[in-house]
């Protein structure tokens, strides 16, 4: 059962090693897909971010270059350089103030229109006409720089009010720089001009240094830039949520409960480049982020489902295959276990020798009570078994033999012998040298004392058949004496009657005496005959089928013929046969004493008894049958078992016909079979003319 | 010794015949049978028997053994029997068991081999039925 476990441990592993393989494999697929999708939502992030970028700068060339466009027109009339020329602020005023309203009309966030003089001093505000005089070259770097380049400027300002874009360009009256115009746009009509095409809501934050006069209350702050833009209440509680440490990192993923946006954000850089805002846009990207992760969530769904469909396929198979292999190891371990053998292993390289528990249970000793070597062995082996068992071991590690089989007697701790039929192979390494011998000892002590006490019995039925056999021959000698006796005393009874009459004449007691010696030699010759049968066996002979059967009917002869049994010799053999004479003749007198009793139980009209022998290549065929009417069908497989007959239990033992065939077959090496013909029973004996290697029955 | 003689002179004259297969046995038996009756026809098997008592049917006893060829003693005394019942028989037989189911078949049943005093017997037995 312990390889049992190891199976199990052993499928649990390849189990376990799968199970993780495919979890790997299922993380790694999902990092790809994850990786790659988020790739292909950061590219079009990426397209998005650029599309608004330049939208934004876009549309602020696009302000610009129309508002410059205007400025140059305004420009053209050489009345307003006059007009700064001569100071006359009314008569400009007067001049712009249509033409401002009528930008206001066209653009609300057209906040200002600004003449300043040549050094740097407000001349008009066109916005804000009471207020002019003020020095503004050291607060507006835009103005210092017109008044020192003489040339156009363009640019973010935070002035002292507002925060702008403005555009300054220099007037010129008669080729001289009498001061400059500027015109500043509100951010927030880019943001809408933005927004709009955009469709997403946009934000100015500006750095707070430059806005120092600037009195507005600061609604929203990011680091140090300050929110310009209106915003409703929504949008101000979505900005609440940027985190601390925003520092308008493009593309920034703000999450908001269910709602998810993106933050675009530009530069707002002043006209010396110098990063004076910020523009923030938020995109909500809630359904394509959702659609996305929907998309992600399927595939990994799809991806989920294939690899399990996968894993339980393989986990399948596996378990098919395992379920395999713990088969044949069951059909192994019942085999062994239920054959109850003991198994040895033996390490021909070390000498390491292993008997299994159940090698030395076989032998009555626990596990720890025989030490693991080989004279553990040879100390119990039957010392005659033991030189064959060893020649057999070497025989097939040196590779004489396949397979090493032995019966040897090994030492029960009892005392007693225990049969073991040892079987096993020699395993040898890649250079043919003897590696490794496994074996196996199946305990036979059972079925070798059942061979001993069949054999047991065979001999008993042998002594058995022979004291019947005895008994008929007795009944023979009966038979044969009779006749004799009756001679011999009826000559006795002669010469009494003689004597008592007085009529005794030497004549006549010669006659008798001659009669009665006569007599007794013939009472001699059924005693030699007699003795013939009791012989015990000697070695097979050389002899014709004829003279065992004359020695058989010297037996069986007279009562045939007291019976009025006829037998008819037809012999066609002129072949001598190598067998056991004696044996042979036994059979013969049993199958015809037993014709003889069928004849006369039948009370058969002519009996007749034929016997025929033929010459084959390498037998004699010997047929006896007689006219008894033959055997009945239903017990012509029966006849040659033992204690099987038809007589009474007086006459027969049931053993004759067992016995008889027993000898030919057994001991004689021929074949004896019955069959019914020309109504009667037919036996038919084959034997071999050279008899071989039979065992000889010494008895 | 006077009784066997008076036996053998009350014997003489009544006509025997003696039926068996055995040659040893007629030679022996026969010369016994003629020591005390004078007319003594011997036979070797059954056939021949009847026959004989045929030709002779003044024969009072008939002895004979039971199995013989051709015809046997019981089916040539039951022949017998038929051509003169009161005829005395005797059986005496060779052979074991089988026989003794025949016994009352006849008027003496006796087995070989047979003693002095058997042979006395049966002459005193034939005398008295005589």
């Amino acid at each position: 059962m312990k390889r049992k476990l190891t199976i199990d441990k052993f499928k649990f592993k390849i189990l376990n090693f799968i199970t993780f393989t495919f979890v790997v494999l299922l993380l790694v697929l999902s990092y790809i897909f994850f990786v790659s999708h988020t790739n292909v939502f950061n590219l079009y992030n990426e397209k998005v971010e650029q599309y608004i970028h330049k939208t934004i700068y876009h549309t602020l060339e696009h302000s610009k270059d129309m508002y410059k466009h205007i400025l140059d027109r305004l420009i053209q009339e050489e009345k307003i350089a006059e007009l700064v020329d001569k100071g006359d602020r009314e008569a400009l005023y007067k001049f712009l103030k249509p033409k401002f309203d009528k930008y206001k009309e066209e653009n609300q966030y057209f906040d200002t229109l600004h003449i300043i003089e040549a050094d740097g001093k407000s001349f008009l505000r066109v916005h804000q006409k009471d207020k002019f005089g003020d020095d503004l070259k050291s607060v507006r770097p835009m103005v210092k720089e017109i008044m020192l380049s003489q040339k156009t400027v363009t640019g973010y300002e935070t002035g002292k009010y507002a925060q702008a874009y403005r555009i300054l360009m220099p007037l010129y009256y008669k080729e001289h720089f009498v001061g400059s115009i500027g015109i500043g746009i509100n951010p927030n009509y880019f943001l809408e001009k933005i927004s709009h095409i955009l469709d997403e809501e946009g934000m100015l934050f500006l750095k707070l240094e430059n806005l120092e006069l600037y009195s507005k209350k600061v609604k929203f702050r990011i680091k140090d830039f300050i929110l310009q833009t209106e915003v409703s209440d929504d949008m101000l509680s979505i900005l609440s949520h940027i985190p601390d440490n925003y520092n308008f990192e493009d593309s920034y993923n703000l999450t908001i409960n269910d709602k998810i946006y993106l933050l675009h954000s530009t530069d707002v850089s002043s006209f010396l480049n110098e990063l004076s805002g910020k523009y923030l846009f938020l995109q909500d990207v809630t359904n394509e982020v959702k659609t996305q992760n929907a998309i992600k969530f399927n595939i990994i769904l799809v991806v989920i489902f294939f690899v399990v469909i996968i894993f339980f396929v393989i986990r399948f198979f596996i378990m098919k295959f395992g379920d395999e292999v713990d088969d044949f190891y069951e059909i192994y371990e019942y085999a062994i276990y239920g054959t109850q053998d003991g198994l040895w292993d033996w390490n021909l390289k070390t000498d390491k020798l292993y008997f299994s528990p159940r090698w030395k249970e076989m032998l009555g000793y626990k596990d720890t009570e025989i030490r693991n070597e080989i004279e553990s062995w040879t100390n119990l082996v039957h010392p005659d078994d033991l030189e064959k068992a060893l020649e057999d071991i070497k025989n097939n590690v040196s590779k004489k033999t396949e397979y090493y089989e032995n019966i040897h007697r090994l030492k029960h701790k009892d005392g007693s012998w225990v049969w073991i039929l040892d079987r096993g192979k020699t395993f040898f390494d890649n250079n043919g040298n003897p590696e490794r011998m496994v074996g196996f000892h199946t305990n036979i002590t059972k079925i070798k004392h059942l061979e001993e006490e069949i054999i047991q019995k065979d001999k008993l039925m042998l002594a058995q058949s022979r004291n019947a056999a005895m008994g008929e021959m007795i009944s023979m000698i009966a038979h044969q004496w009779r006749q004799p006796l009756s001679v011999i005393s009826m000559g006795a009874n002669n010469i009494m009657a003689d004597i008592e009459l007085e009529m005794v004449n030497e004549e006549s007691l010669k006659e008798i005496s001659l009669e009665i010696i006569e007599q007794t030699k013939e009472l001699s010759k059924t005693i030699d005959d007699f003795k013939e049968f009791f012989k015990p066996v000697k070695n097979s002979e050389k002899i014709f089928i004829e003279e065992i059967l004359n020695k058989a009917f010297g037996v069986v002869g007279k009562s045939l013929e007291n019976n009025n049994v006829n037998v008819i010799k037809e012999y066609n053999s002129k072949k001598k046969i190598e067998t056991y004479s004696r044996e042979l003749m036994q059979v013969f007198i049993n199958i015809l004493n037993n014709a003889k009793e069928v004849l006369v139980e039948n009370n058969i009209e002519n009996k007749e008894i034929k016997i025929s022998l033929e010459d084959k290549t390498h037998t004699i065929i010997i047929k006896i049958c007689d006219n008894a009417g033959g055997i009945a069908e239903d017990i012509m497989d029966k006849i040659f078992e033992p204690y099987f007959s038809t007589k009474d239990e007086r006459t027969g033992t049931g053993l004759g016909l067992y016995m008889s065939k027993i000898i030919i077959e057994k001991h004689l090496n021929g074949t004896m079979s019955v069959s019914n013909e020309n109504n009667g029973a037919c036996f038919i004996i084959e034997l071999p003319l050279v008899k071989n290697t039979n065992e000889v029955e010494g008895k | 010794m006077d009784d066997i003689k008076a036996l053998k002179d009350s014997l003489k004259n009544i006509k025997v015949l003696f039926v068996d297969d055995e040659e040893d046995i007629r030679a022996g038996t026969g010369s016994f049978l003629k020591k005390f009756f004078d007319t003594v026809l011997v036979c070797a098997n059954g056939e021949e028997g009847l026959q004989t008592f045929k030709e002779n049917e003044d024969i009072q006893i008939v002895i004979s053994d039971v199995q013989m060829p051709k015809m046997d003693g019981r089916e040539m005394i039951h022949e017998i029997k038929k051509i003169k019942p009161e005829v005395f028989t005797i059986f005496i037989s060779a052979s074991r068991g089988v026989e003794y189911k025949y016994e009352d078949e006849s008027d003496i049943y006796i087995k070989k081999p047979l003693s002095y005093n058997n042979m006395k017997e049966i002459l005193i037995k034939i005398k008295e039925e005589a």
